[in-house]
Parts: C-alpha cells; sequence; structure tokens
C-alpha cells in the first residue's frame, strides 16, 4: 500500500505531471490506475460490478493489494453493491453444494451467464444449504444432516471462516438466523433450536421410523457473535417458529414467520422479529387488515422494508410492505397480481428432497428482491423465476444461460470484497 | 483587463502553459478550488492554475459552461455529459487530474465513471494492455489464481 501512496504522489507532483503533459501526446498511458491519486483510485473501482473488480486483483500484485484496501471495500458495498444484486443458485446434483451464481443487470437482454463458484471447503463440508445473505457475505450450514458445520464465507474472495460447533440434542429441528446490525456494527449467527419430547409411532428408533410425530416443545436459543466466535445460550424462544432460515433483515432485526396457531385469541401467524443489538424477541406490529390470518404467507424485504407476500391463490397474489418499522398503520397493500401468473417451468412441485424439503421447498412462491428498474423478482416453487413490471403489470420467465438444471435454493446476494474484519459505514 | 459591455464579472485564469482564459466569474467559482481563491482574496486579477493545461483547459470550460446554465434540462446535461465523457481514456484520466485539483465534483464523477465503464467485464489482460500494468505474479501464482477463479476469465468481453 505504501509503494502504491508513495508512487500516486510521486507521480502527482508537479515535476513529474509537467513532464507528462509534454510528453502527453505521442506516449501511451501509463500505469494509470496506479498513478492517480489513492482515494481516485479507490472512487474509479468502487463503481465496478463486483466480478469487474475481481477480474482486476488478478491484473498486478498492486491491484490485489488495492482491492484489499478497506476504504475500496466499504465504497463497493455502500455505492455499487446494493444495486447489483446476484443470484447464488444451489444445485442438489449431483450433491448440494455446487453454487452459481449470475451478476443481474437492468437490461432486459437477459444475457448474463451463470457461472459456478469453486467453493474452497467443500470438502470439509459436502452439503449445505444457505442460512443466509448479508454484506457480501454467506453462512451455509450442514446442520440438518450432518455435526453442526458452519462457515462464513465471502464467495468471490474465497475468503471463509469455519464457525464453532454448538450444543446439539439427540432429538431437533434447527432455525437459522444470519445478519449484522448497523449500530453495533456486529454479525451475529441465530440458532433457535426446538428439542425434545419427539417419540415414535411405530416403535423405531427415532431416525428410521416413517412415522413421525415431532413434538419439539423446548427451545434454546444460541447466539455466536463472529467477533467473540464463541456460542452463548440466551434462553428459550417463546414462539414457534416456522423452520426456516430467517427470511428478512431490517433495522439489524431478522425476521421470521411462526407457525400457525391462536395467537390473542386468533387463528393465524404472528411475525416475530430478533434485534441482533438487544437479543430481544419481538412480535412485529399486525396490520390493521389482517393478512396475517391467511393461511399462509412468506416474508422478504423490499427496497428495505419488511414485506410480505400473500398468495390468495395459485394466481392472485399480494404484496403486504411496512412502510414504517414499528408503525403498524403503515402495513400497505403496495401490489396486487390478479392478472396472468406465468407458465411454471419446473412442473414438479412434489419434488422430493427428503428433510431439505421442509426446510425450503414449503414455499410456493416467495420475493427476491427489487431492481433499481422497478421489477419485482419472485420465484415460484424452486427454480421458477419471474419477473414482474408494475408499470406494465406484466410478468416474464427469467432465464438465464448456463442456468443449472437442478437447484433447490436461490439467495439474493450483493456481491462484495467484504470480510467479517471490515465493519460496514451505517 | 477589459470588461464586457455587460456589468458581468470576468475573472482571468492562467494555465501551467501560460496560456490565459478569461471566462465569466460565475461560470469560473464552480471549481471550489478558484471559489476559495478568490474567497479569501488571495487571487489578485490573475488566477494561477499551474496543474492544468490550456488543452485540458479548453474542456473544462466547455463542461462548466454548460453546467452554470440552469436553462438546461436535467435530461440535455445527461446527454451532454455522456457526449463529454466520449473520449480517449488518456484525456479523461487529465480530466480527472484537474478536476480534482480544480475540485469539481460533477466532473470528477462523470469521469470515474466512464472509467468505471470501460473497465466493466475487461479481461485482466486486457486491463494491464490498456492501463500499461505489468503482471508481476508468478507463472504459478497465475495458475492457482485461474484455477480458483475459472469464471472470471470465462466470457470476458470481446477487447
Amino acid at each position: 500500500m505504501l509503494l502504491i501512496l508513495h508512487c500516486a504522489m510521486d507521480l502527482a507532483g508537479e515535476n513529474q505531471s509537467k513532464r507528462r503533459k509534454c510528453k502527453l501526446e505521442e506516449d501511451q498511458p501509463k500505469n494509470w490506475i496506479h498513478s492517480l491519486p489513492h482515494e481516485i483510485a479507490i472512487d474509479i473501482l468502487s463503481r465496478l460490478p463486483v466480478t469487474s473488480l475481481i477480474k482486476f486483483r488478478f491484473v498486478s500484485r498492486a491491484s490485489q493489494i488495492l482491492t484489499n484496501d478497506p476504504p475500496l471495500v466499504k465504497l463497493h458495498l455502500s455505492r455499487t453493491a446494493k444495486d447489483n444484486p446476484c443470484f447464488i443458485f444451489h444445485s442438489d446434483y449431483p450433491i448440494r453444494n455446487k453454487i452459481y451464481f449470475v451478476e443481474l443487470s437492468d437490461h432486459d437482454d437477459q444475457k448474463e451467464i451463470v457461472r459456478e463458484i469453486q467453493t474452497p471447503f467443500s470438502a470439509s463440508m459436502p452439503e449445505s444449504i444457505v442460512v443466509g445473505s448479508c454484506n457480501g457475505l454467506l453462512c451455509l450450514s450442514d446442520d440438518l444432516l450432518f455435526n453442526g458445520s458452519l462457515y462464513v464465507y465471502n464467495p468471490f474472495t474465497r475468503k471463509h471462516k469455519e464457525l464453532p460447533k454448538s450444543i446439539k440434542f439427540e432429538q431437533q429441528e434447527v432455525v437459522f438466523g444470519f445478519g449484522f446490525h448497523p449500530v453495533t456494527k456486529e454479525y451475529k449467527v441465530v440458532k433457535i433450536i426446538y428439542y425434545g419430547t419427539a417419540y415414535n409411532a411405530d416403535n423405531r428408533p427415532w431416525r428410521y421410523s416413517r412415522v413421525r410425530n415431532r413434538d419439539f416443545l423446548n427451545s434454546e436459543v444460541q447466539i455466536l457473535s463472529l467477533s467473540s466466535n464463541t456460542w452463548r445460550s440466551i434462553g428459550e424462544v417463546p414462539f414457534q417458529l416456522e423452520r426456516r432460515s430467517s427470511e428478512a433483515l431490517v433495522n439489524g432485526r431478522l425476521h421470521w414467520l411462526t407457525q400457525w396457531g391462536k395467537y390473542h385469541g386468533v387463528l393465524g401467524r404472528v411475525i416475530v422479529s430478533f434485534d441482533l443489538a438487544d437479543e430481544q424477541f419481538r412480535e412485529v406490529p399486525r396490520a390493521g387488515s389482517g393478512f396475517l390470518t391467511t393461511c399462509y404467507f412468506y416474508l422478504g424485504v423490499l427496497g428495505g422494508c419488511l414485506s410480505a407476500l400473500v398468495p390468495l391463490s395459485f394466481r392472485r397474489l399480494e404484496i403486504w410492505v411496512l412502510k414504517e418499522y414499528d408503525m403498524k398503520e403503515s402495513w400497505i397493500k403496495e401490489y396486487n397480481f390478479d392478472s396472468y401468473m406465468p407458465r411454471v417451468v419446473h412442473q414438479d412441485l412434489h419434488r422430493q428432497h427428503g428433510i431439505w424439503k421442509d426446510v425450503i421447498n414449503r414455499k410456493i412462491v416467495r420475493i427476491l428482491c427489487v431492481m433499481k428498474n422497478g421489477k419485482i423478482l419472485l420465484e415460484y416453487t424452486a427454480g421458477n423465476l419471474i419477473s414482474y413490471d408494475p408499470e406494465s403489470k406484466t410478468f416474464e420467465n427469467l432465464t438465464f444461460q448456463g442456468m443449472p438444471g437442478n437447484f433447490f435454493q436461490t439467495v439474493v446476494h450483493f456481491g462484495s470484497l467484504n470480510w467479517i474484519d471490515i465493519p460496514p459505514e451505517s | 483587463m477589459a470588461t464586457t459591455t455587460t456589468e458581468t464579472k470576468m475573472l482571468t485564469l492562467c494555465t501551467s502553459d501560460k496560456q490565459q482564459f478569461q471566462i465569466e466569474e460565475t461560470i469560473a467559482l464552480q471549481a471550489v478550488t478558484i471559489r476559495n481563491m478568490v474567497e479569501d482574496e488571495c487571487a489578485s486579477n490573475v488566477i494561477p492554475l499551474p496543474n492544468v493545461n490550456s488543452k485540458i483547459m479548453i474542456q473544462i470550460i466547455e463542461y462548466l459552461k454548460k453546467h452554470v446554465d440552469s436553462s438546461v434540462s436535467k435530461e440535455d446535461m445527461e446527454k451532454f455529459d455522456s457526449a463529454f465523457v466520449e473520449k480517449k481514456l488518456s484525456e479523461i484520466f487529465d480530466i480527472i487530474l484537474a478536476a480534482n485539483y480544480l475540485n469539481i465534483k460533477n466532473l470528477l464523477d462523470i469521469c470515474c465513471q466512464r472509467v468505471a465503464d470501460v473497465m466493466k467485464n475487461k479481461s485482466p489482460e486486457w486491463v494491464r494492455r490498456t492501463f500499461n500494468i505489468v503482471n508481476d505474479f508468478t507463472a504459478e501464482e497465475e495458475a492457482k489464481i485461474r484455477k480458483e477463479h475459472e469464471w472470471a476469465f470465462e466470457g470476458v468481453d470481446e477487447d
């Protein structure tokens, strides 16, 4: 780094620049990027999509050093990454560790190509699910099948960190959350373990029982802050959550949906938040119109706001958005899809994923993200990506060249060079 | 300094190659460095700009003249900006250095964006060639990089 700064100052010096002006006409530009003042080089590079930034890393050693500069990583994350989402496709063929990505653009040409990413720790974690994506970092877990391995991983820089293992119960179901709090500037993994009085109806050993009666009434919440790297227990969770990883991180709070049940005397579901700073579970205030009493809905984030996607029938959907967090009056029905539904390409609605099916594929439809051009990207069942244009009220199937044939998880990921020791600006 | 028939106040800018440019003060003051010099009254009639040559100054004045005009619509201004940055990269780099010295934020912005747009999805080889950067990785290091980031070397834009 010193070398670059020295070089920049040297060349920006008056004598040098005068000399350059005289020679400008006949000379090719001389190592321009590295001769610019450091903050300008950073300014330029921070405007590149993550894939181009990675390519720049391989130009020279000085380029590599420049791209590791924390001010560049922060500026890139706040300026470019948030407008340029990627999709991470997690493929289950031949085993569940193939990770692909595609960088999305606002252009409608769909020329983007899906590419495979080599995961450096795939030997020690042969199968996994993505628990969450936050500030360019993925959290991967194999908790449901194996012995509780967890990794934090930047798929673009390949930096990764294996997290310590936490307690494990003989019979358990786990709900994860992964996120960052903008005030405490800490990344935390939340692991909600339901365990207990499960029994088998046919008296066979639990693992082989065909009839499972799940009755996981006990719970334990484990927290791991990436800065301390040890698990702590914070006691029980007073809710039976749907067994899915948190789908929405808003205002430093993770959000889950509860299972169907009676809440405040009414049958329905409740949205539960977990504040990554004060580590409290809270109920998100209900909407006045009561969509929370519909049988099923899905959480997501649209334009930085907590949102709920409510399928009324296979052809009718509503998207509700909580415009002002903590103000239940601000739940607004933002979109109402009742016209055309796109053709579902993958018809295998009942695709078997064993234990994974419960975790991921119970969803019929989910919100992925909203693009800069206003289009909303949705996923119908696993693998049908759809773009909805609220202006023209039209749907379009999204396909990308090189899309894996079998993928069971689509994750919206804001590709960055970020790592856990570089807290982003708030 | 002769003044025009109107009340318009003029400033004279002197570039590194001793060329003098007489421009309206309102145009020149968009450059924060010039504004500070005028406000601090450390500038006499002639403002010396030893870090900018006349060739670049002409282009910067063209930019400032357009941007001082409040009657230009946002759309037209964007059109002007995108046409303005259609220059050789070496020229863009010189404008970047001048805009940085003169502290003209918008101009610096559109020029940095222009360089970034040109670099998008280009191979490391293209970047080395264009910016004259020497590849100082060893063959083994390069092979390792290629193996670990295969995707980064596929499907780059044609040079």
